[in-house]
């Protein structure tokens, strides 16, 4: 029943794409953000698109993930993009005009109704590509993240990027742990909760049938465990902790090292050296 | 009530990149009030199957018919179903929730539309069944009891509902000895009264000794063998290749016919074995004379 719960898209491989450093991914998203941001700000400057689609394309590649597999799950956001982008492409103010249509004349129920004329600036025109390519490739980008890296590296990742924040008193280690705890458990919890439900359904439970007060107390039957079994755990977890020795405020060492390696700083160079090519020399 | 398989495949999470195959073409027949083990190692498949029983889950391919009606059929009464076929489920003690153990075994028949009279009784008995008697034990809270009396009150909770076929997952998981003992000698109980069907999905040989009269081993999803306790414990070497251990007495049985013992398959029991052994014991001396003189 709950098996379909969009929790975590990671698919497991041994692609290159899964072998990179979750830092090493995840600044690179934040990289191509910010890049594609800094593109945008000048007209017609897609030299830098240009090269950060052919990168990602050879990243899906890579990924050992059908292409088909990420696009379908692009579709949505596609529609999305391109319903934003009627009125944008209409209705943006701007010096040149690309194309004009209209104005046109209705005679509707006695009253003269004239629409438009709408004109397709050059403004207009570039917002509309500019913010859609922005779009679909962070889109693409955070796809590839999400994909090949599994929740549990990611949490570590984020957390290993803020550690420099702990000079300013950031919690970064607690929040990491915590992020990393609930990511474990959240997959429990949801075998638990599915196993729950077919349990009571087993017992003759109904959820989706009976009065309101019968049904709130077939969700009864469901909740009551549900809370008992995730308190039980916590109890047990925070036991667990404290005889190993763990302290708020302590110094988190990992149990294995995640240090960038020569494929990371690689990777790293070969997509920064040119989209920073793109952007600044073209 | 019999159970037919007919070609039963499940694949979990079809279509997808995670697509995983749990059942591939099972075919077999549970024959009405048989105890049926059915045995594998975790991940074997065995809770998947049994879920199809009740309509938890539908089969990809193939055909399950339970007491003539086919379970994954559109317009099928599942909650009908499920009061004729009662699942247990692993650690069923999680699943209590209601105040008292009266109300918690009462939520079946409630459920049911029953009126309070028919759930009164059904409860009753079913408590006084699993030796958790309403009159001493019905107003209790159910998290006050012991680990085994938890254990027992969740299945009065589901025989409450009067199934005619019992399946019970993994029942004496987590058990120490004396509450195994009791879980076994009330199944015994409710298979002499109610006649009912019970299938006892395990990974405990000594379990499967106890109680069942068949059993269907389950490796990968695939149905790999099938036939009495008996019969499957002769074949110590193809269950511990699936990762199943065979009960002590049969390991002891296998070390000793290695020896030159003879030790018929089918002894099971204590009392067979020392049979066997003393019936065997010229015979056992003839083999070591015989490898004394070759030697």
């Amino acid at each position: 029943m709950l098996n379909n719960l969009p929790l975590g898209v990671y698919l497991p491989g041994a692609s290159l794409l899964h072998r990179l450093q979750a830092r090493t991914k995840i600044m690179l998203m934040v990289w191509l953000m910010v890049l594609l941001f800094l593109a945008n700000r000048q007209a017609w400057h897609i030299a830098p698109y240009v090269v950060t689609l052919a990168l990602l394309l050879l990243a899906v590649g890579l990924s050992g993930i059908r292409p088909g597999y990420v696009f379908r799950r692009m579709r949505l956001l596609l529609l999305l993009v391109v319903l934003g982008d009627i009125p944008a492409l209409l209705f943006t103010p701007g010096d040149t005009a690309l194309a004009m249509f209209g104005p046109a004349h209705l005679r509707l129920f006695g009253a003269d109704l004239s629409i438009g004329p709408l004109v397709i600036s050059s403004d207009g025109a570039w917002f509309v590509v500019g913010f859609s390519s922005i779009f679909l490739l962070v889109f693409i980008a955070a796809q590839l993240l999400a994909l090949t890296t599994s929740p549990v590296a990611l949490a570590e990742g984020i957390a290993l990027l803020l550690r420099p924040l702990r000079r300013w008193h950031v919690p970064a280690d607690e929040l990491a742990l915590m992020t990393l705890v609930a990511l474990r458990f959240l997959p429990l919890l949801v075998d638990e909760a599915d196993q729950l439900i077919k349990a009571q359904q087993a017992r003759g439970a109904q959820f989706t049938k009976g009065s309101l007060r019968k049904r709130s107390q077939t969700m009864l039957a469901l909740l009551v465990p549900m809370l008992r079994g995730a308190l039980r755990r916590a109890s047990e977890l925070a036991v667990a902790l404290e005889s190993r020795g763990y302290a708020l405020g302590g110094e988190q060492t990992p149990l294995y090292e995640t240090r960038l390696r020569r494929l990371d700083y690689a990777t790293l160079t070969l997509v920064m050296l040119p989209t920073l090519a793109a952007l600044l020399l073209f | 009530m019999s159970i037919q398989v007919e070609g039963l495949t499940h694949i979990y999470a079809a279509g997808t990149p995670l697509a995983k195959m749990a059942l591939a073409d099972l075919s077999f027949r549970i024959e009405d009030g048989s105890c049926v083990a059915i045995i594998g190692v975790t991940g074997s498949g065995k809770s998947t199957l049994v879920q199809h029983f009740n309509g938890l889950l539908r089969p990809t391919s193939g055909r399950v018919v339970v007491n003539g009606v086919e379970v994954g059929a559109k317009g099928a009464d599942l909650a009908k179903l499920r009061q004729r076929v009662g699942l247990v489920f692993q650690s069923p003690e999680t699943q209590l929730f209601a105040r008292t153990v009266f109300e918690d075994a009462a939520f079946g028949p409630r459920q049911a539309g029953m009126s309070e009279v028919k759930v009164a009784q059904l409860v009753g008995e079913a408590l006084r069944l699993v030796g958790l008697p309403d009159k001493e034990f019905g107003l209790r809270d159910p998290f006050s009891l012991s680990g085994g009396q938890m254990r027992r009150a969740a299945l009065a909770g589901v025989l409450a509902m009067e199934p005619a076929i019992l399946i019970l997952d993994e029942p004496t998981a987590g058990l120490d000895g004396e509450g195994r003992a009791e879980l076994y000698h009330f199944l015994r109980q409710v298979r002499a009264e109610r006649r009912t069907t019970i299938l006892l999905v395990s990974h405990d040989m000594g379990e499967v000794a106890a109680l069942a009269e068949q059993a269907l081993a389950l490796h990968q999803g695939r149905l790999v063998l099938q036939g009495s306790p008996r019969e499957l414990f002769g074949q110590a070497h193809l269950l511990t290749e699936w990762g199943l251990d065979v009960p002590p007495l049969s390991q002891v049985a296998a070390i000793l016919r290695k020896q030159g013992f003879s030790i018929p398959a089918e002894a099971l029991s204590l009392d067979e074995m020392t049979h066997a052994l003393l019936a065997g014991w010229p015979q056992v001396g003839s083999v070591n004379g015989a490898q004394r003189n070759a030697e």
